[in-house]
């Protein structure tokens, strides 16, 4: 018999098959496009928020990446889930926004180097007390890129790892050490 | 520190408690709205670069195909010989003496050279055809002189035929 969790999985590709169906046929497209953006829209958003720190760049980011996703549904190819591909682009076009600005040369994860502090002080919709900036300063400051990023996708973004995997194009082992690293040492950081 | 399912239900709320990022009021429904009437509008194709095309770049190899195989044969032409000017030179060398300077008027100055060198081949030639002629005559007359005149004859000849 099979476990729930297969049957889940079972049942969500089924559903992710039907709706790239409806998503692909032209008749279809638009509302299938509505029902994609009330799914992942906020999650997007969020997801993409963290890399680009300013609510501005993030609405920026997160319409590109939508329309990037409505013009480019015949490149999906299945080779991972779609929700994977979705956050593929839209890491790539927080990645591309922050290069535009110059914040940073290269488009690797491994270089990113945000001026996030200074990005998230100025940003009017920072509602930050200490005790978020504290968290905010050890995030930046104490972990490196990759375990930021890591960080942030499991913890906040509620991703697997091996979600993570298909979108950093990572070792699954790999992430997973770093997410451990980096809450071993946020919770160090805090207690202090 | 665990992380739930209710993240991905209520985002915003878990990102505005813990890292004090929030967003304006309504903001997900306008930028609803943004993102649907950007997808509506058809996307400009850009202006295909000429010389980026395909068919840019085949007419330009070629071009330099034909350049490369036409410099090789302008080459090729110049290097064999004008036989019609050649002509010209060794007529024009083969004159009388009293002509040469008037002669060489009509060799242009990169053909100097040659009209020279034949003209002095051409001369020489002569002279060795002459003496020849000389020659053959010494040994006709031979059978009808004798031989003290025949030593002091042909000494000079025999000596210029050597030298020339």
């Amino acid at each position: 018999m099979l476990s729930s969790n297969l049957i889940l999985k079972y049942i969500a590709l089924i559903a992710e098959a039907n709706f790239i169906q409806q998503f692909t046929h032209p008749k279809t497209k638009e509302k299938a496009f509505l029902k994609l953006l009330d799914t992942y829209q906020e999650r997007l958003y969020w997801y993409i928020r963290k890399i680009v720190i300013t609510h501005e760049n993030a609405d920026d980011a997160l319409q590109n990446t939508f329309i990037r996703i409505y013009r480019n549904i015949d490149s999906f190819k299945g080779n991972s889930s779609f929700s994977t591909w979705m956050f593929r682009i839209a890491h790539n076009e927080a990645i591309r926004l922050l290069q535009k600005q110059k914040k940073m040369h290269l488009a690797s994860l491994e270089d990113i180097q945000p001026q996030y502090l200074e990005d998230l002080t100025q940003d009017n919709y920072f509602d930050g007390d200490e005790v978020k900036l504290k968290l905010h300063r050890i995030i930046e400051s104490k972990l490196t890129n990759k375990q930021r990023m890591v960080f942030n996708m499991k913890y906040f973004d509620d991703l697997s790892f091996r979600e993570m995997s298909e979108i950093l194009e990572m070792n699954e082992n790999t992430l997973k050490s770093s997410y451990y690293s980096a809450t071993k040492i946020i919770e160090e950081e805090i207690i202090m | 520190m665990n992380s739930n399912t209710e993240n991905h239900k209520n985002p915003k709320k878990r990102h505005k408690e813990l890292l004090g990022m929030d967003v304006p009021k309504d903001y997900f429904k306008l930028s609803k709205s943004n993102i649907m009437e950007k997808i509506s509008i058809p996307e400009k194709k850009k202006p295909s670069v000429f010389y980026l095309k395909p068919v840019f770049r085949y007419a330009i190899a070629a071009s330099v195909i034909v350049l490369i195989a036409l410099g090789i044969a302008l080459k090729y032409n110049n290097t064999t010989p004008d036989f019609s000017q050649t002509q010209q030179i060794e007529n024009l060398a083969s004159a009388d003496d009293q002509d040469l300077l008037i002669n060489s008027l009509f060799i242009s100055d990169e053909n100097i050279n040659t009209f020279l060198d034949t003209y002095l081949v051409n001369s020489v030639m002569e002279k060795a055809e002459l003496e020849e002629q000389e020659f053959d005559n010494i040994f006709l007359n031979s059978i009808f002189e004798k031989d003290s005149l025949i030593d002091s004859y042909i000494d000079k000849s025999f000596i210029d035929n050597i030298i020339i």
